[in-house]
């Protein structure tokens, strides 16, 4: 037998429990010499490490078991589903609370106001086909009547009456002035009189939207559009949170599901919003337990799917910010769980936004009657669609 | 406590088998608890010895199903979880006869992504790795290592001696040692890095 084989079968008996007491003292000095025996340890050690942490070997899947009990013709209602219910109750009870929230908000909240579709100065103005109205306009003037001496002159001026002009002279031009000025003192008599010469006639199109003076007269400046409530946001976020538990195991960042969540958010008023939000998350779980009367450490980092009933307290900071604090209340598939989120989301449209804030999350579980606490931090992001 | 848990795997297997004195609801019960007790050691054997998700599953039911359909109140069970493994054995063997001795690249990424609790690195190696064991050295490692039979037990499982056991099992860790060599130099090597 090769002395190295020698040494390794050895230290596996060693490891079964089954090395005998005198071999354990020069094992040992081995040990303490050989810097290769002792990396074989180790990797021995750690191969049985690795077994303990192989869980999915370990643990029936639940469908399995469901499939098994069905097909021996075990009732699943009184096993599997209260095993079920037992593990999903509280990410049911929340999504249910969520709902119902949510419902009772849109229930009790007043109708919104009918918005206007186009300003008040433009539903005032007609906007039926444009018609001729007419107008009849009186014109007046002074009419100054010279009494001349001279009949010839009297006689020169009465062939040029207004009668006699064109509507267009009549209009525009003055009377014709006397042919021969007479000076004032010598006028025997001077008669003014105001009297109406015609009547006119004019054809004046009514208004329409298209007349530039009016387009010109509705330029005025934007309001504001109103806040509409209640109103929906959905949420889709990444999270990059840390387990502060640490375990020897990478967490389970496999897909980009594995962190990232999905909110549905009602808002209330200016202020005020609540909703659900689900989303999977790594933890980091080291808890331990008894089995065949050992007790054992485990570990494990698995992504967690989870559920939470959310309130929202936002406020405004200019055009464009709202700076939130957001806390959660539900459960993982393992317990309990609680989410603090602060943040901002920056809206530079009224119907989408980034946001970008820390997120907290602390989850409790129980295992053989002994609870124990996970909490996550780290940063959250994502984008709103509200609607 | 129930009162199904209080009794032994002896009286549970014998409460399955007699549907004279028992209602059906106090045989499911008693099937119900054996299979609370020892289906993670006959899971950990399917899924260990079988590798595929599918296959060992299927393994996996159809060993209680055996147990359940093959109880019989005037049998003397002595050693349930002996039992039951050696009908999880005989079912994985005739299974694996069937099957194609390899693992297709598609379905190795396939199993790694529809693990999500695999997420120890060197353990979801192990899984794999013990794949390309012989049948004899795997079953040896998975039965003790996994399901903590002792040299001697296993030996009557399989109908060998417990000496040939431990020969399987310290060649089967000799082999993985050998197989994730590269997994444990690269560790090795982290580890002098950080340091």
């Amino acid at each position: 037998m090769d002395y190295t084989e020698q040494y390794s079968e050895w230290l596996s008996a060693y490891l079964d429990g089954e090395l005998e007491p005198a071999l354990e003292e020069p094992l040992f000095a081995a040990l303490a010499t050989h810097a290769e025996l002792r990396l074989e340890f180790s990797e021995l050690l750690a191969l049985r490490r690795a077994v303990r942490n192989d869980l999915v070997a370990l643990v029936p899947p639940i469908s399995t078991t469901a499939a098994l009990f069905q097909s021996v013709g075990i009732g699943v209602g009184t096993s599997i589903v209260a095993g079920l219910l037992r593990k999903l109750w509280l990410p049911l009870a929340s999504a249910a609370v969520g709902a119902g929230l949510t419902w009772l908000g849109m229930t009790l909240s007043a109708p919104p106001a009918p918005v206007p579709t186009q300003s008040p100065l433009q539903v005032s103005l007609p906007v039926a086909a444009p018609e001729t109205t007419i107008v009849e306009r009186v014109v007046y003037r002074t009419r100054t009547v010279y009494v001349p001496t001279n009949p010839t002159v009297a006689a020169s001026s009465a062939e040029t009456t207004p009668a006699q002009q064109t509507p267009a002279e009549q209009d525009i031009k003055p009377s014709p002035p006397a042919q021969d000025f007479v000076p004032l003192a010598e006028l025997p008599e001077l008669r003014i009189s105001a009297s109406p010469l015609v009547v006119r006639r004019y054809a004046v199109p009514a208004p329409s939207l298209k007349d530039p003076a009016i387009e010109h007269s509705v330029e005025m400046p934007a309001l504001p559009a109103p806040e509409q409530f209640p109103q929906f946001r959905l949420i889709l976020r990444g999270l990059g949170t840390t387990s502060l538990v640490t375990v020897p195991q990478q967490p389970d960042r496999g897909s980009l599901l594995s962190t990232s969540a999905i909110g549905l958010q009602y808002t209330l008023s200016d202020h005020h919003a609540i909703g659900i939000d689900v989303g999977r998350e790594p933890f980091a779980m080291q808890f331990y337990g008894y089995s065949n009367e050992t007790r054992l450490r485990y570990e494990a980092y698995p992504a967690l799917l989870w559920g939470t009933a959310t309130y929202q307290w936002r406020t405004r900071v200019g055009q464009d910010f709202e700076p939130f604090a957001q806390i959660g209340i539900g459960a993982t598939e393992f317990g309990l769980l609680g989410r603090t989120t602060l943040g901002v989301v920056y809206r530079p449209v009224s119907s989408l936004g980034v946001l970008i804030g820390l997120e907290g999350a602390l989850m409790r579980y129980v295992y053989q009657s002994t609870p124990y606490w996970t909490p996550n931090v780290g940063i959250t992001y994502g984008v709103l669609f509200r609607f | 406590m129930s009162d199904v848990e209080a009794l032994s795997d002896a009286e549970l297997y014998t409460r399955i088998g007699d549907s004279t004195r028992y209602s059906k609801r106090e045989r499911d019960a008693a099937f119900a608890e054996i299979y609370r007790r020892h289906s993670p050691r006959i899971y950990a054997y399917c899924r260990r010895i079988m590798g595929n998700d599918a296959s060992a599953e299927d393994a996996f039911q159809e060993t209680f199903m055996r147990l359940f359909t093959s109880a019989d109140s005037t049998r003397i069970m002595t050693n349930l979880p002996a039992y039951l493994l050696r009908i999880a054995r005989n079912v994985c063997l005739n299974l694996k006869r069937s099957q194609h001795s390899t693992v297709e690249l598609e379905e190795y990424h396939a199993i790694t992504r529809e693990t999500p609790y695999e997420n120890d690195e060197l353990a979801e190696l192990l899984a794999h790795a013990l794949e390309l064991l012989p049948i004899e050295y795997r079953e040896a490692f998975v039965l003790h290592e996994y399901d903590g039979l002792s040299y001697a037990e296993i030996g009557q499982l399989v109908g060998t001696s417990a000496d040939v056991v431990k020969v399987r099992a310290f060649r089967a860790r000799q082999k993985l040692r050998k197989i994730l060599a590269p997994y444990f130099s690269d560790r090795t090597e982290d580890m002098n890095t950080s340091e």
